[in-house]
């Protein structure tokens, strides 16, 4: 069984969820809340103790900036705080490295999901279709 | 254990079966060696199975730096470092420059930039020539002679690969400039070349090449090394220890451990070779101390872990109003440049960088890092605009310092007891000199080359991390002799990139190889007095 220490509560799913949310909206293409793009990040924290550790209390302190500074926690934001509140997180130096490994985690796992890759024109796998082939170059180099 | 050498002493001992100890486990084995290669990472014996055209799948053939303690500005933890065997050839782009002869006399053309330690290279670009041209040949590396080659270097075995729609218009672009411009060396077949088909466009290269058109160290050198019988590979396999156990100038074999069971083992070779990474080779020698060494094995001179250095990283990306399809094509360098690798006026700094182009699926890296100022819908929209892209990166070269360094910190142990690395590296004015006109060389490119909108990734983040055991003729300054032969430990070698002086501005990996033939025809032709004297 995990030790709790070693899992983020409930609260802080949410506070993720908000952040992911905010980062990468859904609009006429899939959004974070579209994909299980939380849980991927969840879980590729579960095999590093010492970087959900910086996730649990970095998550702590964004809410206790939103509390301060808009009354509430993150995830019960309205949209205009919540954007102008996370778009001030990277110009913190309290939330490095954090921030930066949040954000590029993010990235890193939202744009790997076929139906994200699919909704801005990446071609998926082909290797078992035979690659994709001439026509798709330009002229010859040599 | 079909291939334990029946006295319990294996000839050679290889630790780390990445892009040199793949090398290393080739040549050896094909001189009749008995050899023993341990690795971390488990083995993907069937690509097109075990590899998947998914982004997020190349995760697993990258090491794992986030238990580093880090110190400094300079490291990320972002390099690309490889973890399984074939090491950093299953994830790489795959881009093969040679370094220049400049390049290996440092010192000599540049003096010592402010804190640096340069020196240069203790052997010419003559004497690695030869390792050069049988490097490409093993590859199979694809290209055609650029302006910046000599002309007597030999053919490359495959011609180059077709341009893309996004490398033409980088052509035109930097052409505007009076930039010169090549398809870039890639060891990527541009035809079926030794049994490997030629490159189908999927993009994925980072995810390993399902295929093998790309050159994988595991496929076209371990493969057959295991095939005649002498090399016994174990995967999951960790080296906590090289062992002296008799006299402070011969090593004896190491201690592993079984990841899988925990068990630990000892294994007994003639000779032992670190092809580890270079952070965890000086690790190994620094977690290593004994009776004889007791700052660290050939650490005498606390040179062990010094003088370390990566490239810096930046990239670049233009908007354009074209459909370019940006994500098919192999990764990295279909067009190159390399008219900025020296000092000039335009990089008025030491050393140089170079540009590549960027084409394939990585459109999370590009959300990632030219992007990363950007949320919500600005940042949506912009990545819909994924195959109107021009991407291109750039390579700055950094110079070694003594301070940047490896060291072990005593106080923090991993799982099996070991202490781990500290990485300390804070950049040089001359680095972030060089990255800063890497910027805005790519920034002038993109916008020539017909973009409408461009992002550079400012300040750069490393890549390629090199030295911590470096080359040289004088023990007081280096770890080893210029076939990678520990000073003072006659049948202790070194292999990869943990060797290098200095590190051009060209990715490593061709010279990381060439240098590993390099000693292993040494090791053969001298072996038998190394083997006789166990």
């Amino acid at each position: 069984m995990t030790n709790p220490s070693q899992r983020l509560s409930p609260a802080d799913y949410e506070t993720v969820d908000a952040l992911a949310a905010t980062l990468l909206p859904s609009d006429d293409t899939p959004g974070a809340a579209d994909t299980p793009v939380v849980p991927m990040i969840i879980g590729i924290l579960k095999g590093h103790p010492e970087q959900l550790e910086l996730f649990r209390s970095a998550l702590a302190r964004i809410n206790g900036l939103a509390r301060g500074t808009y009354g509430d926690e993150l995830a019960r934001l309205p949209p205009p705080s919540r954007e102008a509140l996370i778009g001030s997180l990277s110009a913190r130096q309290e939330f490095h490295p954090f921030w930066p490994m949040f954000r590029t985690l993010l990235m890193l796992c939202f744009y790997s999901i076929p139906k994200v890759c699919r909704s801005i024109g990446l071609p998926g796998p082909s290797i078992d279709q035979g690659g994709l082939l001439p026509g798709t170059r330009g002229e010859e180099s040599a | 254990m079909s291939s334990s050498p029946p006295e319990g002493v294996y000839d050679a001992i290889i630790v780390g079966m990445g892009a040199a100890g793949s090398v290393f486990a080739h040549e050896l084995t094909k001189a009749g060696w008995q050899v023993l290669a341990l690795e971390r990472g488990p083995r993907y014996p069937r690509h097109l199975k075990d590899f998947t055209e998914n982004d997020m799948s190349m995760w697993r053939l990258l090491w794992d730096n986030s238990p580093y303690q880090v110190e400094g500005n300079g490291f990320h933890r972002t390099p690309d470092l490889g973890l399984g065997v074939g090491g950093g050839t299953l994830s790489w782009l795959a881009v093969s420059p040679r370094f220049f002869e400049g390049d290996l006399r440092f010192r000599s053309r540049h003096g010592r930039p402010v804190g640096s330690s340069v020196e240069d290279w203790p052997l010419s670009l003559a004497e690695l020539e030869p390792c050069y041209d049988e490097a490409e040949a093993q590859m199979g590396v694809s290209g055609q002679r650029g302006p910046w080659e000599s002309e007597t270097r030999r053919e490359f075995p495959n011609p180059p690969m077709g341009y893309y729609k996004s490398s033409l218009l980088l052509r035109d672009g930097m052409a505007r400039l009076g930039i010169r411009s090549a398809p870039g060396p890639v060891a990527i077949n541009s035809k079926p070349y030794q049994g490997r088909g030629p490159c189908l466009n999927c993009g994925y290269c980072r995810s390993g090449c399902r295929v093998d058109a790309k050159y994988q160290a595991d496929q076209v050198l371990v493969a057959p090394a295991l095939a005649t019988g002498r090399l016994d590979l174990r995967t999951e396999a960790l080296v906590t220890r090289v062992e002296m156990l008799r006299t402070g100038t011969r090593v004896d074999g190491v201690t592993w451990v079984e990841l899988r069971t925990h068990r630990e083992h000892r294994a007994f070779g003639k000779v032992v070779i670190v092809c580890n990474n270079p952070i965890e080779t000086p690790r190994l020698f620094l977690n290593s101390a004994n009776a004889f060494h007791p700052h660290g094995l050939a650490n005498a001179h606390d040179q062990v872990g010094r003088h370390f250095f990566c490239h810096s990283r930046t990239l670049g990306l233009g908007f354009t109003e074209q459909e370019l399809e940006t994500s098919v094509g192999h990764g990295m360098g279909n067009l190159m440049s390399l008219d900025f690798h020296e000092s000039g006026p335009e990089q008025p700094g030491s050393g140089g960088f170079s540009l590549l182009s960027l084409n394939g699926t990585g459109a999370s890296l590009l959300a990632a890092e030219p992007l990363r100022h950007y949320m919500g819908s600005g940042l949506k929209e912009r990545m819909k605009q994924y195959n109107k892209a021009l991407l291109l990166v750039s390579f700055g070269e950094g110079l070694p310092s003594p301070e940047n360094r490896i060291t072990v910190d005593r106080s923090k142990l991993d799982s099996h007891g070991q202490p781990i690395a500290r990485v300390s590296y804070t950049l040089l004015e001359n680095d972030l000199c060089v990255s800063r006109a890497a910027g805005r060389k790519l920034e002038e490119v993109l916008w020539a080359s017909g973009a409408r909108e461009v992002h550079v990734l400012t300040p750069a983040l490393e890549a390629h991390p090199m030295g911590t055991m470096r080359m040289g003729a004088n023990s007081r300054l280096s770890v080893t002799n210029p076939y990678g032969q520990v000073h003072g430990i006659d049948n202790l070698f070194i292999g990869g990139a943990s060797l290098f002086v200095t590190g051009s501005c060209v990715p490593p990996t061709l010279t990381l190889h060439a240098l590993a033939l390099r000693t292993a025809r040494h090791l053969v032709h001298q072996g038998g007095a190394l083997l006789r004297r166990h």
